[in-house]
């Protein structure tokens, strides 16, 4: 009830445009929603402006924030699908497809750094297709809840936790054939 | 990688494994987010109720603004008023010369020019014939036929029972105005008793001897009646008849005494209780009607039931309402010498 309570204040604060909540909540999500803009867009850069366009996207739209009862990072992480989607479509017209930017070394260096099985998990994540990946990373990544990745997927809550159940079949699957693979 | 086997433990794995590097928005995405911020509390401040309002309505203001010339205002105004008067003038059929030829030409429902002009003329010559003014009767008239030649059949079809009637009249009129000077006697009106008299002169009685001299409102026929009589069980019924003559007056002395056309009605019933076309209701009653230099007596001789159908078109040999019981009516007639039978004009 707490952080109920916690939420709806920050929610108010956010409302009524307090720059400092902003300020903190930017920071705490930023991160993620990087990283997540990163594995779809071809650059860094090109991340980085998706986060700031989303953000820039609530601020504008915060009445209908307000409104929705989702969290903030529900609804940043929703607005920077539409907003990665947008680049997406938009580089798909260009002909200018995004490279998947996942980390799929076999350096030693590397290995040696992250361990082997990250490096296994990571390279399975990105065999898995992009309704997968993108269900799974708000679920793991943005740290969604089912009834929030529900919410920006437009699916339900029961649905969700099925759709992750499969793509973590996927995933195993694929982790066992790339083992089977090196032995 | 056995451990993976499960779904918590991949879980584990994976967010460890797609964990995102520290990163901290830059100070250019920190000032895009307060310049939205700023942005978001103007919108605040200054709420845009513009939004709300429907836009103006382009036509009309475009045609509003139009109408700010004055020109255009008069035309306006004009062309208005011209369509309301037409469309009331078509619905009751009362327009001016000038929009009825228009309207008419267009295919509107309207009466045409020259059947509203004959009408008019029709309505000229009826006051005057009530007024008695020859001069003007014999104007409208003469207007009248001009105009009824230049009708089509189907606007002449329209008025020329009621052309022929009124011209007749005044036929007759002018008959006896040019005879008897001046206005043309009036009376010789009304029943009579147990008789029918004809009361109209028209032009066309050549016997000249039934004539009662009315020529003031009568419209019977010209031609003379004769009484068919056709025993029936014992008792004998008028059936009184009369010529093709029409009583316009446009063949006087056509018509002969004596003959019977079946159907002929000749016009002389009683459709004008004021001319010849009286009802004769008494029984045995001595009837004088003395006009202006015309005094007629019907003086009855026997039981006539006054049966007269009021076809007598005037002419003296009529017994018009003899029912075959002996008695008949007989007029006399007193006319004066300057009374002929055939109109002057």
């Amino acid at each position: 009830m707490e952080e109920i309570v916690e939420q709806d204040g920050e929610v108010a604060r956010l409302r009524n445009g307090d720059a400092r909540s902003w300020e903190t909540l930017y920071r705490r999500v930023y991160p993620s929603m990087l990283a997540y803009a990163e594995r779809r867009v071809s650059s860094k850069e090109e991340a980085q402006d998706a986060v700031s366009e989303a953000l820039t996207r609530t601020v504008a739209g915060m009445d209908r924030f307000a409104c929705s009862g989702a969290t903030p990072e529900a609804w940043l992480f929703g607005v920077l699908r539409h907003v990665v989607l947008d680049r997406q479509r938009g580089a798909y017209r260009r002909r200018d497809l995004p490279v998947r930017r996942e980390v799929t070394t076999d350096d030693p260096a590397e290995l040696a750094e992250v361990g082997a099985e990250q490096v296994a998990v990571r390279n399975a994540f990105a065999l898995l297709p992009d309704k997968d990946r993108d269900l799974l990373e708000l679920r793991v990544v943005a740290g969604l809840s089912s009834e929030e990745v529900g919410s920006i997927l437009d699916m339900r809550p029961g649905a969700v936790r099925t759709a992750q159940a499969r793509a973590l079949d996927r995933l195993r699957s694929i982790l066992q054939r790339s083992e089977e693979v090196r032995a | 990688m056995t451990l993976l086997m499960d779904d918590d433990p991949i879980l584990a794995a994976l967010a460890v494994a797609l964990a995102p590097e520290p990163a901290e928005p830059s100070a250019e995405a920190m000032a895009v987010l307060h310049q939205a911020l700023d942005a978001l509390t103007r919108d605040n401040e200054d709420p845009v109720i513009v939004s709300f309002v429907p836009p103006p309505r382009r036509s009309t203001s475009t045609a509003v603004r139009r109408l700010r010339h004055p020109v255009a205002a008069v035309l306006a105004v004009a062309v208005l008023a011209t369509s309301g008067v037409a469309a009331a003038g078509v619905a009751t059929d009362h327009l001016p010369g000038p929009t009825r030829n228009v309207a008419y030409a267009i295919g509107l429902p309207v009466t045409s020019p020259s059947l509203e002009a004959a009408q008019g003329t029709l309505a000229v010559l009826s006051s005057a014939l009530a007024d008695h003014e020859a001069t003007r009767i014999r104007a409208s008239a003469a207007q009248l036929r001009t105009e009824l030649a230049g009708l089509s059949p189907s606007d002449r079809a329209r008025i020329q029972s009621e052309a022929d009637l009124l011209l007749a009249r005044a036929e007759g009129f002018l008959a006896l105005s040019s005879t008897g000077g001046g206005r043309g006697p009036s009376g010789g009106s009304g029943p009579s008793g147990g008789a029918s008299a004809g009361t109209r002169p028209l032009p066309g009685s050549t016997t000249g001897t039934g004539d009662d001299g009315d020529a003031g409102s009568g419209h019977g026929d010209s031609g003379s009646t004769t009484s068919k009589v056709a025993p029936v069980g014992g008792a004998s019924a008028a059936t009184p008849t009369t010529s093709a003559d029409d009583g316009a007056g446009s063949t006087p002395g056509t018509t002969s005494p004596g003959t019977t056309r079946p159907g002929d009605d000749g016009g002389g019933t009683s459709d004008d209780p004021s001319g010849g076309g009286a009802v004769g209701g008494g029984n045995g009653a001595e009837t004088t009607t003395t006009t202006p230099g015309t005094t007629t007596t019907t003086r009855p001789s026997g039981s006539d039931d006054g049966s007269d159908d009021g076809s007598d078109d005037g002419g003296g040999s009529d017994d018009g309402s003899d029912d075959g019981k002996g008695g008949r009516a007989t007029p006399t007639t007193t006319r004066p010498a300057s009374t002929t039978g055939a109109p002057s004009n």
